[in-house]
Parts: C-alpha cells; structure tokens; sequence
C-alpha cells in the first residue's frame, strides 16, 4: 500500500467515524437553523420543541399537541438528522388513547424537503397529535429530534 | 515496508475510530445531563404541549378587529413591584402581549417602552437582558414605520426566548410566560368587545378554550411544588365558563359577559391594582 492508499483509507475512515458521530449528536441550533431555513420568507416562527430520548428494550411513543387555529396556514417541519435508524413520525387527528384516530401524516410516506428534513403543510389545521414512534433497542442509542411550527401571515 | 504501512494504517483506524467513540460519549453525557427534562414514555398517556405564540394570538385578534384602546395596557412603570419570580414571569407575559399589541397598531414610542422594560424584567429573572444582546432595540429602532417588519422582529424575539428557556432547561417558564401573555391578549380582546360588540372576535376569543385546555395540563404536569395552584385554579374557572357554552364552547352573550369578568379579575391579580 502506497502513500496515497493510506490517505484514501485514512479519509474514508474519518468520514465514517463522523457519519457516525453526528447520528448521535444532538446540536439544537444547528437543527434549527436548518428548519428556520425552510420557513422561508413567507412563513413567520410561532413556535418550536426539542424532544431528546433514548432506546430502550421495548418501543415507545411519545405525543406531542398542537393547536392550529382554522382558516389560517401552517407549516409544520422536522429534522430527524440526529434520530436512530427506524423511528417513524405520524400525526394524527385525535391522542393515542383514542380508538378510530386518523393518520394525517407520516414522514415514511413523505419525501424529504432536504436533507433529513419532512414538512407537512395542513390543508384542514386543527388540533393534531404528532407521534415519535421509536423502536425498541438492546443497545444504548440517544438521539434528539427538532419540530418547527411556522405560520403564513394573511 | 508494507508490516509499516498496515501500523500506520492500524493507528490512524484507532485513532478515528477512538475520536468516534469520543464523539458518542460526549453526545451521551449531554444528553444524560438533560435526563430530567426529557420525558421519555414512562407514562404512556403523557402528552407534552406545544402552545402558540402570542403574536400569532394577537396577529388573530387583530384580523378579527382589535383595533388599538388608550390606556388599557399595563403601564411600564410597575415594573419594579415585580420582585418575585411569580410576578416577574407573569408579568413578561403580560408586557410582550402588549408590546406585540402596541407594535401590530403602529404606536412606536409605547412600543420601544415595553421593550424597554422587558429588558429590565429579563434581567431580573435571568440576570442577563436577553432582548439587549439580540440588539433587537436597534433592529426596532430602524423598522418603526413598518408593521410588517415589526411583526417579523417580534416573531424573532419569541424564537429567541424559545432557544434561551431550551438551552437553559427553563422550558417549563415558557408556560408561565405564556399564560400571563395569553390572559393579557383575552382582557384586550374581551375589553374591546365590551365597548363595542365584535362578531369575529368572539369567534376568536371562543377558539382560545382549546389553547386554554392544553395552558392548564401543561402548567399542571411540571408544577410539582404547586408553585402555580392558585393560578390553575383561576384558569379552571375559566375553562368552566367556556365549558358553559357547549360542547362546541361558542361563547354565548353571558359566558362573554362572564369571561369578561373573570380575565379582568384574574389580570388585575397578576398585574396588580
């Protein structure tokens, strides 16, 4: 192996190695930024939660509720970059504690805007029920998601 | 020759893969130090609560007609009987909704004045003037003349605020802040209806029992000291009138009437006579 075979093996390494960091790595600001981003000019901050958790042996779901007035415009965004592997977003329009709910959307049915980030624009806004469905783990496993609301100034 | 290069190789994997593995702890440990403020599903019926800004409230009540009183916001000058931090987070609440009210019907000098004295109450409850390091007096300043930009610069400061209480595991302030803007903004609401009846309005005030729902289970379920009991309890009666009103909770003349009474109350505790 050549000089350059070891630079080449050395880069791909650290490249791996900081894929691999950055799963895990839950900067706030720079999640944010990356959503304030997508609001645009046309949509104005209303608010913003950090969910931060952890695997666990068996899958959990935590509910978060949102309270969007009717006739007005929203804007409602994710960044799942430092999210595990195999977590899934839905929202819903009742809580999990009700039978007959109706999914309104899941960021697996959805194409991402950028890079790791789901928007999802309520065409009929109401109170909704978003759902962190994540799945159960042997390993310890941390990540953090960032939930962005925007609304569009009539 | 090559025994040399798989070493060299060897180490430099290591060491990758060692700052790797820093990387992780150092994400572990951060996260391990906010264990507190995360609630991860123990309970599985816990639901956490995202609440409106309160310009996005008044932005509302501005379209449904809230046009601009004289002299029914509360004054700058009693800043300084808010001394305990009750008061004071109660209180921020109240002048950002008036400050946001002020800006949205274009009175600037009043507008600078609360800003002003949000800055004093921020240094108070945090010992830092969030506000001033935002130079949002500047920003202001320079964008007196339009409403638009205003609105913008205010919806800024509530992001700001946002980052401030999340970086500081004070999130659960943002409730009480919230609760004395959301109680200001209703007086404002209900104050000018009372002089002159606002159909839109009261559509506007009657969606407000489903802000005022989740306000009270999110305030409940981190009170655990029962700093914020008497305050719950208020909201409640509050939650009762426009339960009074029907599933639908459309406020009727006498549960507008009603509100009316109760908010004016329920202010005149949180901003003083």
């Amino acid at each position: 192996m050549n000089k350059i075979g070891i630079y080449i093996t050395f880069f791909v390494v650290l490249v791996l190695a900081t894929a691999a960091k950055e799963k895990t790595d839950c900067d706030v600001s720079i999640l944010k930024s990356e959503l304030l981003k997508e609001l645009k000019s046309d949509y104005k901050y209303d608010s913003s939660t950090i969910n931060k958790f952890s695997l666990t042996a068996e899958a959990q779901v935590k509910e978060v509720k949102i309270l969007l007035f009717s006739g007005e415009k929203y804007k409602l965004l994710f960044n799942t970059a430092a999210i595990p592997s195999n977590f899934e977003i839905k929202i819903y329009d009742k809580p999990k504690t009700e039978k007959n709910r109706k999914l309104l959307f899941s960021i697996k049915d959805s194409e991402e805007l950028n890079d790791h980030i789901f928007a999802f624009e309520p065409k009929k806004p109401k109170t909704m029920y978003i759902n962190y469905i994540l799945p159960k783990s042997d390993e310890s496993v941390y990540g953090c998601s960032v939930f962005l609301l925007g609304y569009k100034p009539n | 020759m090559y025994k040399k290069t798989i070493k060299i190789v060897s180490i430099l994997v290591t060491s990758s893969l060692i700052y790797a593995c820093g990387g992780e702890q150092i994400a572990t440990e951060e996260v391990v130090a906010t264990t507190e403020e995360v609630v991860v599903e123990k309970n599985v019926n816990q639901i956490d609560y995202v609440l409106p800004s309160p310009l996005q409230i008044a932005e509302l009540f501005k379209r449904a007609g809230l046009t601009y009183i004289g002299d029914v916001t509360n004054t700058p000058e009693k800043v300084d009987n808010y001394n305990t931090k009750y008061d004071q987070k109660l209180n921020f609440g109240v002048y950002s909704a008036d400050m946001a009210y002020c800006i949205m019907n274009n009175q600037t000098q009043e507008s600078i004045d609360y800003l002003t004295t949000l800055s004093k109450l921020s240094e108070k409850l945090w010992m830092t003037d969030i506000l001033g390091s935002l130079g949002l007096k500047k920003r202001l300043e320079e964008n007196l003349a339009n409403e638009d930009s205003m609105t913008y610069i205010m919806a800024d400061l509530q992001m700001q605020m946002d980052d401030y209480l999340d970086d500081n595991g004070l999130g659960y302030s943002g409730s009480i802040i919230f609760a004395g803007a959301w109680i200001e903004t209703l007086y404002l609401g209900t104050k000018l209806n009372e002089e002159e009846r606002n159909e839109k309005l009261i559509s506007r005030l009657s969606e407000q029992a489903m802000i005022l729902q989740s306000l009270i289970a999110s305030i409940k379920q981190n009170d655990t000291d029962n700093e914020y009991a008497n305050l719950v309890a208020d909201l409640e009666l509050l939650n009762n009138t426009f339960k009074s009103s029907g599933e639908d909770f459309i406020l009727n003349d006498k549960a507008v009437n009603a509100l009316g009474e109760q908010i004016k109350t329920l202010r005149t505790k949180i901003v003083g006579a």
